[in-house]
């Protein structure tokens, strides 16, 4: 655990906590039981994510122009606290921030950082004997917190609901309403299935996965990666670039990349990845002013740390 | 549909030969009292439906249990025979490569068949090779002492040979087997693998100690099985032995257990433990209490089934994944049930 700690601390020395997400910390903090045993310990449950990317450099274009190159970082850290209400229902309460920081001439139209600092309020609730659901709302702050204002506040939604067959076999639902993105309501269906004793067609998004068990505790795989938000610029974040009518614009930031990568078991509770490949799309769409940057395809690495305690 | 017109022939049969007393209060009253059902809809059991309910969270960390009620066509009596003789191997969605009743006491002679189904060509069979191969006398993959271990690695070598590994691993399931014959519970040996020492009947014993209910129900079983402390100055009952190679979560799994039957009025209990298991988990219980009924025109026997497993994995597993666990293991737990009812159909 000592691990999983360092590297959340090194991302706050280096990149720096918004205010929001330590009030969101905070609350999840005092939320969290404390002196707990037994089955009541069993009743509580914390999930922390901690991800690191690299994308290198890659053209970008707007409306098929050649504009510039840039490279990107992207982190993020999610901590949810699970705690049971009854047999059938988990509250989750949590917070999380993620930031994706474009180095970029000062007068392009992608925007240095796109960043959210947001709460996590949902539930999970098991439906019937093989039916469970989660609902899950991240109200917060999504912009690029040149300046924080309400315009930056957004709430999507998420609905999930996951149909168990058996061990070997899931099929999953889901549903994400941003009533900012210029798709308000994108559904998804996606399955598990693992269809022989080593090798796994996991299709859930946003990491749909072909997944092979190397031993107990190393897993190799093929997989896809969706990253995406929609966020508002600053208030003159136009002026600075000469295109004034993206002054507190919406975008839409969708990224999509592909590699191998491995998944390691380090502890029962406790997971490394890395993954390494090719952003293949990205797209900073300012849909209301019918602006539209795409690049072309970058190599990535990506490490992740998933820890359940 | 073949199931349906089986089912009634049956019932047909049985209620010419016996007239059971009607299902009233009193199986319902009972199943009620120390059960997690509120309600049973008999005419979904009749119909082929397996009721369930997961079990809530226990103190115990490693414990996991859910609870099923169903209904079969044959008397308690012949339902508890059919449960003592069943064998798993015909349900190829069980998984279960092979299962013998033991003698008591047992031969070695009684496991010499293992190597036979231990092909190394079959992933979830390698994987077990691979631990066992792994096994030193420090170190141990498999649920062993390390006396054990030691004897195991040593008996093994360098050697994969499947028969080499057949021969060594019923060695070591004939000792345990042995001695649980002799000795019961209390002489059930620990695994040493892990970090901690753990006792596979303290397990069970544990989960246990926290179903007050199903506990005070199945309370005579209980003490003359030998698993509850307060049992002495009662006659032992005399169970029926088992050892099994089948699969669990995808790599081969070697157990030993014993079955239990009580008659209790016009009532019969069972008891089935799982007191070794080479891994995935570390023990498990399944009690069945069987009541007889008459509904509607049909006889047969209402079911009530609780499952408790203990596995090492659990005490990390928690939150929804937990509840996916336990929705899962009834799943499987149902696949099970549904095997044996279908196994009715045959004399």
């Amino acid at each position: 655990m000592t691990d999983v700690c360092t590297i959340i601390k090194g991302i706050h020395v280096t990149k720096g906590f918004y205010p929001p997400f330590l009030l969101a910390l905070l609350v999840v903090g005092l939320a969290m039981p404390v002196g707990v045993s037994g089955a009541d310990s069993m009743a509580v449950s914390q999930e922390l994510d901690v991800t690191l990317g690299y994308a290198g450099r890659a053209t970008t274009l707007q409306d098929h122009r050649h504009t510039d190159a840039l490279s990107e970082l992207n982190t993020g850290v999610t901590y949810v606290v699970s705690t049971q209400i009854n047999k059938d229902l988990l509250l989750r309460i949590g917070a999380e921030w993620q930031r994706f920081s474009f180095w970029t001439p000062r007068d392009a139209a992608t925007p240095d950082s796109l960043q959210q600092g947001n709460a996590i309020l949902g539930f999970d609730y098991q439906l019937a004997d093989q039916w469970l659901m989660r609902a899950e709302v991240r109200p917060g702050l999504y912009g690029d917190f040149s300046r924080i204002n309400w315009r930056s506040f957004d709430a999507p939604l998420t609905l999930g609901f996951a149909y168990l067959v058996d061990a070997d076999l899931q099929w999953f639902f889901g549903l994400r309403v941003d009533v900012r993105s210029q798709i308000p309501v994108f559904p998804a269906v996606g399955v598990r299935w693992r269809f022989t004793d080593a090798w796994t067609i996991n299709l859930q998004l946003p990491e749909p996965r072909l997944e092979y068990d190397v031993n107990d505790t190393l897993q190799a795989y093929l997989g896809a990666g969706i990253l995406a938000g929609t966020y508002v610029v600053g208030d003159h974040f136009g002026d600075d670039r000469g295109l004034p009518q993206l002054n507190h614009a919406t975008v839409d930031y969708t990224e999509v990349r592909l590699g191998p990568g491995v998944s390691w078991k380090a502890l029962p509770n406790l997971t490394l990845e890395a993954q390494a490949g090719y952003t293949l799309y990205r797209t900073w769409d300012y849909f209301d002013q019918h602006i539209k940057l795409s690049s072309h395809p970058a190599p990535f690495l990506h490490i992740a740390c998933h820890a359940r305690f | 549909m073949v199931r349906l017109v089986l089912f009634l022939m049956i019932g047909v049969c049985c209620q010419v030969c016996v007239t059971p007393p009607a299902l009233g209060a009193d199986a319902l009253t009972a199943l009620k009292r120390f059960s997690d059902f509120s309600t049973i809809d008999i005419t979904r059991l009749l119909e082929g439906e397996i009721l369930s309910q997961r079990g809530s969270l226990m103190n115990f960390p490693n414990g996991i249990s859910s609870q099923f009620c169903f209904a079969t066509p044959t008397s308690p009596a012949e339902t508890a025979r059919r449960l003592r003789k069943w064998d798993p191997t015909g349900c190829t969605s069980l998984k279960v490569y092979v299962s013998r009743r033991l003698s008591n006491p047992c031969e070695l002679r009684e496991f010499s068949n293992l190597s036979l189904y231990l092909d190394p060509g079959h992933r979830p069979i390698k994987r077990f090779f691979d631990q066992t191969m792994a096994t030193s006398a420090g170190k141990s993959g498999p649920n062993l002492t390390r006396s054990e271990a030691r004897d195991l690695a040593g008996c093994v070598g360098k050697d994969a040979d499947p028969k080499t590994l057949g021969a060594c691993w019923a060695r070591l399931l004939f000792a345990r087997a042995s001695d649980f014959q002799r000795t019961g519970f209390a002489g059930t040996l620990p695994y040493e693998s892990g970090e901690t020492t753990v006792n596979p009947s303290s397990q069970i014993r544990s989960m246990l100690q926290e179903q007050v209910r199903i506990t005070r129900e199945f309370a005579p079983l209980l003490k003359r099985a030998g698993l509850v402390s307060d049992g002495e100055g009662v006659s032992p009952l005399r169970p029926d032995c088992f050892w099994s190679l089948f699969e669990a979560d995808h790599r081969a799994t070697l157990n030993l257990g014993a079955m239990y039957e009580l008659n209790v009025g016009d009532r019969r209990q069972l008891l089935s433990i799982e007191y070794y298991v080479s891994g995935t988990y570390y023990a498990s219980a399944t009690l069945y209490e069987i009541w007889p009924f008459r509904y509607g025109g049909r006889t047969g026997s209402l079911i009530w089934r609780g499952d408790l497993f203990a596995a090492p994995q659990l005490r990390f597993t928690k939150g929804i994944e937990r509840i996916a666990s336990g929705a899962i293991m009834i799943q499987e737990i149902k696949k099970e049930v549904r095997c044996f009812q279908e196994s009715l159909a045959y004399p």
